[in-house]
């Protein structure tokens, strides 16, 4: 089974896991983590890797992290050399939305194929002229 | 051009490191001086991978460093040093001829046994030794995370400090 951590400067994750569970529901499999002022790398690198052993159920692991080359980043880089999982970087809710939907039903390969596709497809931008034209072209 | 700050960061490459810091400073080469980070394969390739393109990593062992910083005092990019404990910042400044005296600490976490000196800072007691070392060579020791941030003066808060070691 898939389980998923978000991890990310402050309560990021914390909230993107309550927006993504008022979509989808709550998911047991779906864990947070923030890193906060004055944690040191290596206790950081201990809260995530305590999650991964003490859920021995999920064999394989999404970490999803918000910017690449920041401290959430570096160190869940870290702990997939040592643990069964890829990091994938620059999370949005629909990535996080995607891999939930996923985690369940497909294997691990499928499941991190539909969240990197979610997430090439964002972001867009969404203009006054592309809404009025679109809304011409309707009527 | 020359070394554009000497910086003391125990997380070294994050974050404020890559959106700030590189940027302000328009930084083409970072040193980057630790013995741990030097001799791990799996965080050197990290903190390689976690640069941009456009800004050269040399990852060092202190005892090695001396040569490439005498360089990269005189050539034409703009340097950062980055060392995660101010032991090594003071062998540097023994070693090193021509660096400008300023020393900056940013985020220091919070360890078994540090005292706090700002509110992203913490030290250790041999930290604070080598502090006011470094301090003793006629350097200015400040704290910031960030350049437009308000800097934050050793001797402003260094006998707070002292105090707090002895106690």
């Amino acid at each position: 089974m898939i389980g998923v951590i978000i991890v990310t400067h402050g309560d990021m994750a914390k909230g993107m896991k309550n927006a993504a569970e008022m979509i989808v529901g709550e998911k047991e499999f779906l864990f947070a983590i923030g890193y906060h002022v004055g944690e040191s790398l290596k206790d950081l690198e201990n809260r995530i890797c305590r999650s991964i052993d003490r859920n021995k159920k999920y064999d394989k692991w999404i970490i999803f992290s918000d910017m690449f080359g920041g401290t959430p980043s570096n160190v869940s880089s870290v702990v997939i050399t040592q643990k069964n999982g890829v990091l994938i970087t620059d999370v949005n809710l629909s990535m996080v939305l995607q891999a939930l939907t996923n985690a369940g039903k497909s294997d691990f390969k499928t499941c991190i194929k539909s969240v990197m596709e979610s997430g090439e497809n964002c972001p867009r931008m969404i203009t006054k002229e592309a809404i009025m034209k679109s809304s011409v072209n309707n009527e | 051009m020359g070394i554009s700050v000497l910086r003391c960061d125990d997380r070294l490459i994050h974050g404020q490191c890559i959106v700030k810091v590189l940027n302000d400073f328009h930084i083409d080469r970072i040193l980057l001086i630790d013995e741990f980070t030097a001799s791990n394969p799996v965080i050197n390739s990290v903190y390689k991978m976690a640069v941009p393109p456009n800004v050269a990593l040399l990852i060092l062992d202190p005892d090695a460093s001396y040569d490439e910083i005498s360089k990269a005092i005189h050539d034409k990019l703009n340097t950062l040093i980055l060392v995660k404990a101010p032991e090594v910042a003071l062998k540097i400044f023994k070693n090193s001829e021509g660096l400008k005296k300023e020393f900056n600490i940013g985020p220091m976490s919070n360890r078994r046994g540090t005292i706090k000196a700002t509110y992203f800072s913490n030290l250790l007691k041999e930290e604070i030794e080598s502090i006011e070392k470094i301090e003793a060579l006629g350097v200015r020791v400040y704290f910031q995370q960030v350049p437009d941030e308000k800097a934050i003066e050793w001797s402003s808060i260094r006998e707070k400090m002292l105090t707090n070691i002895k106690q």
